[in-house]
């Protein structure tokens, strides 16, 4: 198999456990200085200005164009004032970049609708222009995101059968059948003995984690949880403390300290550990060690819970998340949570385990009494790119949109590493972040793509630290050969327009000085 | 001794590139200093700031440079 050679090649120091997988293929180049210092000089330039308008708006100059704060006398102010001043300020200028609506399915291709603006992003003008651009921001992993084949044909039969809505919550009339198949088929495809499944990927983590902890627990999450986790961590009512992003050793004294000095006043025992910890970190695009913290939890008796939002059916060798990429026993971890948004081009989330546990949490979770239950086309969509991945539909295509995906996600963050770009992340994650560290860049890198016909998404501040704004690329099954090839060619353009390339390990190359062959001899 | 011209259509491609280089530069100004994404008036006032402080810098040194090497250099000896 060709991933296990190229594995074997940048492989320095083998897992005593006989994984094939190393830790070196992680990799966070640091900031070069100078990026650092520009970056930081940038944003002072910027909010000097931002003082300047404001005070320019305040004595009436210039007029005030966002949403007033009534001010009434006597009460708390509504608005936080640095957040405002960002918005006003910072993040109105380069507005266009960011929620751009589309005029079409997000499939591996899209149509990006254009936006004119005359007063500088205060207000939008449609042209009525449709630009059809490669889709490289759309969680669509595996490629099921398209409105037309056998999922969606079952999904609008299903309409026509069940209706649109359950109109009902779990614990009152919303429990279908189709919902317990769609949990026994995730149960079998994930190797645990139960699941259960909401209606929404966000809320399964914000209204799961308080039924999980509680009072007089402690958990254990890692600095860059997404905000679901932290929302539900805070909610749950437990004592919260965050250790060092994928940091073993830092985790491992967290959890001696807790250990040995109990609850904070009363120096009480923890009634319970929970380690929360995410597969594919959506924003860094890096892997959880899951081998050496089922380690840690074994020896410290503490529970993991992990959350596969970008890894299922992203990762590992047959699609079933981290724990297939790692080998590890699916029974180790307490609990498996997950989404149906990303890789089965559907929306809702699950957590899967053991049955006492499932159990609980069918009777105590928020969303059974307050969120109405999924509704039937989303259920059918998943259970049939559940049974294409499986194989269960009598074809391939599974396994084949699985192989696709690791040929795609190897030949596209090669190249860009070759050319002498920092990307952040593990060698096989398909999201793939890009640094772009000045403010400015954020909007031309956006602009100059689309304007080669590339939709891609750019993140600064404050969905990522202020000095580290990305381009964030995620790599889908859909996407052929020729597509990547056109998405790394406007990308090698516009890093030369813009001077991307920081990247100190790897000198900077242009896109026709690469060795096609090299490339061309891995992709089948 | 045979010079070596180059032909008329070459000397324009030479412009053109030199100009694009130019551009390119004007745009590198623009993107590392965030003027990129400010209005015209802002780009005019940190463009003239930025100008006067360089261009009293660069005068004080020729006019009085001279002066305070020689008399550094008397100190010494």
């Amino acid at each position: 198999m060709p991933s296990v050679k190229t594995f074997e090649k940048t492989n320095m120091k083998k897992e005593p456990r006989g994984l094939a997988h190393s830790d070196s293929l992680e990799d966070f180049e640091e900031t070069p200085t100078w990026a650092a210092v520009i970056t930081v000089l940038g944003y002072a330039l910027l909010t000097a200005l931002g003082w300047l308008r404001d005070f320019l708006r305040n004595i009436g100059l210039e007029d005030k164009k966002t949403a007033q704060e009534p001010n009434p006398k006597d009460f708390v102010p509504l608005y936080q004032s640095y957040e405002c001043f960002y918005t006003r300020n910072l993040y109105t200028r380069i507005r266009d970049v960011f929620n751009q609506p589309i005029a079409s399915v997000a499939g591996a291709t899209v149509q990006v609708m254009e936006r004119l603006s005359t007063d500088f992003n205060w207000t939008f003008k449609f042209s009525g222009k449709k630009l059809p651009s490669i889709n490289l921001g759309s969680y669509n992993y595996l490629g099921f995101a398209e409105n037309y084949g056998p999922c969606s044909d079952q999904a609008t039969k299903s309409i026509e059968k069940y209706g649109i809505s359950s109109c009902s919550t779990r614990h009152e009339l919303g429990t279908q059948h189709y919902m317990k198949d769609l949990e026994s088929l995730m149960s079998e495809y994930l190797n645990v003995e139960d699941c259960i499944t909401f209606g929404m990927g966000f809320a399964t983590n914000a209204l799961n984690i308080p039924a999980l902890a509680g009072k007089g627990d402690l958990i254990l999450s890692d600095k860059l949880n997404h905000t679901s986790l932290i929302l539900g961590a805070r909610l749950s009512g437990a004592a919260v403390y965050t250790f060092n992003h994928n940091d073993i050793q830092d985790l491992e004294k967290r959890l001696r300290n807790a250990i040995i000095h109990g609850q904070p006043r009363t120096c009480r025992p923890w009634k319970k550990i929970l380690i929360i910890v995410e597969g594919v970190y959506s924003m860094e695009g890096s892997l959880c060690s899951l081998p050496k913290i089922i380690e840690l939890k074994k020896k410290y008796k503490a529970y993991l819970y992990v959350d596969e939002a970008h890894s299922i059916g992203a990762i590992g060798s047959r699609g079933r998340g981290v724990v297939d990429y790692w080998n590890v026993d699916p029974n180790d971890i307490d609990i498996h949570m997950g989404t149906f948004t990303k890789s089965f081009g559907s929306a809702g989330g699950y957590i899967a385990g053991k049955k006492s546990i499932i159990d609980h949490i069918r009777i105590y979770t928020h969303s059974g009494c307050y969120s109405t239950s999924m509704s039937a086309p989303i259920v059918f969509q998943i259970i049939s790119a559940l049974s294409i991945i499986m194989g269960r539909d009598g074809t391939n295509d599974g396994q084949k949109r699985i192989q696709q995906l690791a040929c795609n996600v190897r030949y596209f963050r090669r190249q860009l590493v070759d050319m002498g770009f920092i990307v952040y992340g593990n060698d096989n994650s398909p999201v793939v972040p890009v640094m772009i560290f000045m403010p400015a860049k954020i909007a031309a890198v956006n602009r100059e793509m689309l304007k080669r016909g590339c939709a891609v998404v750019t993140v600064g501040f404050p969905a990522t630290l202020l000095t580290e704004s990305r381009v964030r690329f995620c790599i889908s099954a859909g996407h052929t050969k020729e597509m990547l090839d056109h998405a790394l060619k406007a990308m090698d353009e516009v890093g030369d327009l813009v001077a991307l390339r920081y990247s100190k390990r790897n000198s900077p190359r242009r896109w026709h000085e690469l060795n096609r062959a090299d490339y061309d001899k891995e992709y089948f | 001794i045979l010079d070596t011209y180059t032909t008329g259509l070459e000397m324009f491609s030479n412009i053109r590139r030199f100009f694009k280089f130019i551009h390119w530069l004007y745009l590198q100004y623009l993107l590392n200093t965030a003027l990129y994404m400010l209005e015209p008036w802002e780009r005019l006032l940190f463009s003239t700031l930025l100008i006067g402080i360089l261009s009293t810098a660069i005068y004080s040194a020729f006019v009085f440079l001279p002066h305070h090497v020689r008399s550094l250099m008397q100190l010494i000896s």
